[in-house]
Formats: structure tokens, sequence, C-alpha cells
């Protein structure tokens, strides 16, 4: 049996147009389901929100990081490479875009540089997708 | 000296040499093709070079009754075939993929799991034209998978319905999935304009650890509810994304997204290489599950475009349709396609990244397609 005779007879259009919404239907909820995530945790975070001594003493310790940025020696000459870049690209700039123009200048590890970078603070969100360069 | 000569005929009648046929030499030619295209062209390289090789080992034409060949009771090779025809190997890579995926554009960003869901109508138009074709519905549901683009579940969903045609199957998965940087650009070039192709994604937001903890605990839960049929691939995927992501047990998680996965993949494209023995392989249903699985990965690449562009239709915040061909879930190579030719117009333009959310999502939906596919058949 072929054609549109077989597709009929082996109930064909039915599993396919069950199947095709069972597929949305999974993937339509996750998604709904994702998007609330960050309300979800918002107030789990809420709930448990700490004493206010000790949500003190946490966000003191906080901005204590925040203030130190560790560079060591070898990542000063790091540092001077990517300040170059950016100052060449202009902020804000894109880190996507960071990263390929240290790769085409074929600097040494590109990916783990920028992320110590970020952790040290020398690299900074601007808060819209953007990324500056550490003020001081 | 007559028992000399009646020696060396035997040895010979023995040999490759005399046993083989064009098959087998034609299978052979195919095997140095993978080959070739794994090393030279660096072509999904980690399964074509594997799969090549079992082609070459399953075409050696051998003595039948020695145990030598796969299909073969007690030989060394049907053993191994075995994590093939159980349906062992896919998942077990499934979890090797969990540990290494990031989910994190795709919760930054959850609407373009929507290109993911319909990249898998090319599994079912693909199902409609094989039962067209003449195919049984347990042959037709395992070809459709192909559209997939996902060698494991094609595998997985083949080696419960149709046993027989695993090694079609998984040769066409696995072929196309190495090609998908040479089918895919005409059909995205053709399906949209140079403007749609130039829009720029804004950046996603940064997500949680929390949110990534949680979300292969919910996904688990909502998708195998959903489709109870998918629990070992997706149980395996979400298990091994949670490794990943709990930080806690990052050793199972290392270990996970290397040595099983590594051991796992020799041993599946070996034993899917080898299941290619020619004289089984070579049928005109082989040549249909070829032809057939070419159309399904242009069905499922089309069928994303045409659906991003149908959200930007309804919706404000424009989303690049180039990033539909990702739902395709071979995962990395279709979201690299996306982000080429979208520098092809615009060298600025960055689609890897929003492209990886549309890719791990076709992953899930093409394992939700199995299972439910998987559980229409039995």
């Amino acid at each position: 049996m072929y054609g549109l005779e077989a597709i009929s007879y082996h109930n064909g259009w039915a599993i396919s147009i069950v199947g095709i919404l069972i597929v949305f239907t999974g993937l339509v909820t996750l998604s709904m389901v994702i998007r609330i995530f960050p309300k979800i945790i918002a107030i789990i975070e809420e709930n448990g929100k700490t004493k206010p001594h000790q949500k003190q003493i946490k966000s003191d310790n906080q901005e204590q990081k925040k203030v130190v940025p560790v560079i060591d020696d070898q990542n000063k000459e790091a540092v001077r490479q990517y300040q170059y870049l950016i100052s060449w690209m202009g902020e804000p700039f894109s880190l996507p875009r960071l990263i390929e123009l240290a790769e085409k200048r074929g600097l040494v590890r590109p990916y783990s540089t920028v992320s110590q970078l970020i952790q040290s603070s020398v690299i900074q969100p601007d808060g819209k997708g953007f990324f500056l360069w550490h003020p001081e | 000296m007559d028992d000399i000569l009646k020696l060396f005929a035997d040895f010979w009648s023995n040999t490759g040499f005399a046993m083989a046929d064009y098959r087998y030499i034609f299978m052979i030619v195919v095997g140095l093709i993978f080959i070739y295209l794994g090393i030279a062209k660096h072509y999904e390289p980690l399964l074509l070079v594997p799969i090549g090789f079992g082609i070459l080992m399953g075409n050696i034409p051998v003595f039948k009754g020695l145990g030598l060949a796969i299909y073969e009771d007690n030989s060394v090779l049907h053993y191994l075939y075995f994590g093939v025809t159980s349906g062992v190997y896919p998942p077990l890579i499934f979890l090797g993929i969990g540990a290494m995926t990031d989910f994190s554009t795709m919760l930054a960003r959850p609407t373009l799991m929507l290109l993911g869901a319909a990249a898998q109508m090319g599994v079912f138009i693909t199902f409609l034209g094989a039962l067209a074709l003449g195919f049984s519905p347990h042959d037709a549901a395992s070809i459709g998978i192909i559209g997939g683009a996902d060698g494991p579940t094609a595998i997985f969903l083949s080696a419960k319905l149709a046993p027989d045609l695993i090694g079609p199957i998984a040769i066409a998965a696995y072929s196309y999935m190495a090609l998908v940087p040479v089918i895919q650009p005409p059909i995205m070039k053709l399906l949209t304009t140079r403007e749609e192709r130039l829009i720029q994604m804004e950046e996603p937001r940064e997500v949680s650890k929390l949110e990534k903890i949680i979300f292969p605990i919910v996904g688990f839960l909502l998708c195998c509810f959903l489709a109870p049929a998918a629990l070992p691939l997706l149980g395996m995927l979400f298990f091994g994304n949670l490794l990943k992501e709990c930080v806690v047990a990052e050793r199972l998680a290392q270990t996970a997204r290397t040595s099983v996965i590594d051991a796992v993949t020799i041993l599946l494209g070996i034993t899917v290489g080898a299941s290619t023995q020619g004289d089984v392989f070579l049928t005109a249903s082989s040549v249909g599950i070829f032809i057939l699985g070419a159309a399904s990965f242009a069905v499922a690449t089309a069928s994303g475009l045409i659906f991003a562009k149908i959200i930007n239709f309804f919706s404000t915040v424009k989303i690049n349709p180039l990033l539909g061909a990702a739902g395709v879930s071979a995962v990395p190579d279709s979201a690299r396609v996306v982000q080429m030719v979208g520098q092809e117009e615009d060298p600025n333009n960055f689609l890897l990244m929003h492209a990886m959310a549309p890719n791990v999502s076709g992953v899930i939906g093409s394992a939700i397609a199995a299972g439910v596919l998987w559980s229409f058949m039995s």
C-alpha cells in the first residue's frame, strides 16, 4: 500500500498531528515554567532572608570582595593588552566581540583571561548586556 | 604437490579477496569517504572517523561460521553491538551531553525553545512520507526521527521499533549531522531575506545558579510526565546536567562529559559502522532511508526558519529567523552554521550564543518526539 491511502490506513495523519502537538505542549509548558523561575527564586530568597545583622556582615564581605580586584603580576600584562583592545573598540563593549578580537590577535587563552578579568572586577557589566572597563 | 596446491586453493578461497563482491567494495569506499571527511574536512571527526573505520571492519568479507562478523552470534563485534540493539549506548551519550550542555541562553530566553519544537515538524512530515512510500509504521517512525538530527535518539528509537534498520538509519542520521554545514545554508538563505539575516539579538539576561540547578529537575519531571517513553533519554540528559550545575558532584560530571561519552562514542561509532555489512546494508530500503533522511533534515530546517518568521509576525521584539535552523538538534553544529550564515551578512552579528537556545531545546524536543512515536507504536 502506498501514498495517501497508506497514510490513512496506518492512521498517519492523526499520529503526526497529535505527535507534534505533544512536542509543542511539552516545550511550551517548559518555557512557561522557565519564565516564572526568577519569580519563584525571588520568593524563595525572600523567605530565606537572613537576620539583619548577618545580612549586614554578608553584604560588607561582598562589598569588600568587590573592591579588591585580584590582579597578579601575570595578569598585569593581560590587563594592559585588553585595555588597549577595549580602548580601540570603545565602551560599552560586547564580550563576544572582545573575545573574538583577542583570538584574532593571538592573545593567550582569551576565555579564561576575560573570565579572570570579570572576576577581578576589571571588566564589569553595565546592566544592559554590555560591559565596561573598570574606571580605576 | 597436489596437497600443497589444494591447501593454497583452500586458503585463497577463504581470503577476503576471493569472497569480496561489489557490495563490500562499495561500502569500503563509503568508509574511506567517511574517514576522509572526518580527517581532512573536519566534518564531525569524533563520529565519522570511528564510523568510517567501523564500515571498513564490517565489510571485510569473512568466512561465515567462525564468529567474526557483527551479525554472527558470539562474535566480539556482536557483543559490542548489543549496546546499540538494546538501546544502552544512546542514554549514556545523553548523560555526557547533559553534563556538557549549558542551558543558560535557553533559560534566559525561553521563547526560543519554540523553534526547537517547530523543527520537530520534520520528524512527523518524514514519518508521513515514509508511510506513503510503503514503509511499515514502525519503520516509518524510525526513519522520521532522522529529522530530529540527533544520532543517539535515532539509534534508540530504531533499536526499539525497527532493529533491522539500525544500520542505515544511524548512518543516514550521522552523515546528515556531519553535513549540516552543507545542507542547511542554502535552505537558510532561500527562506530568509538579507534584512532578516541582519537582525541583531539582544544580550540575554544573566541566569542565576539556582535557576540552572532547578531547571534539570523541573524539566525532567515535566517532560517525562508528559512523554514517559522519553524517560531513558531525557532522564540521563537532565541527570547529566544536574551533575554539572550542582557543582558538588563535579567529579561525576567530569567523568560523564569525558570518559563515559568518549568510550561510548567509540563503541557506538565502530559498531554502527560495522553494521553496514554490504550484503545486509545495500538494499532498496536503505536508499529510501537516505532520501527520506535528507528530506527530513531539509523540512526540519525549513520548519524552524518559517516558525521564527511567524513569531516575528506577531511579536514586537524581532528575532533573527536564522535561529530557527538551529532547532534541529545537531549540537552544536547547526548553531555554528547559524553563526556562520549570520556573519556572512554582518561580521559584527554574534548569533552563536542565541542559537544554542533552540539547539538544546531541539535535543529535548527530539527526545520527546521519539518517546511519543515509541508510545504510539507500542
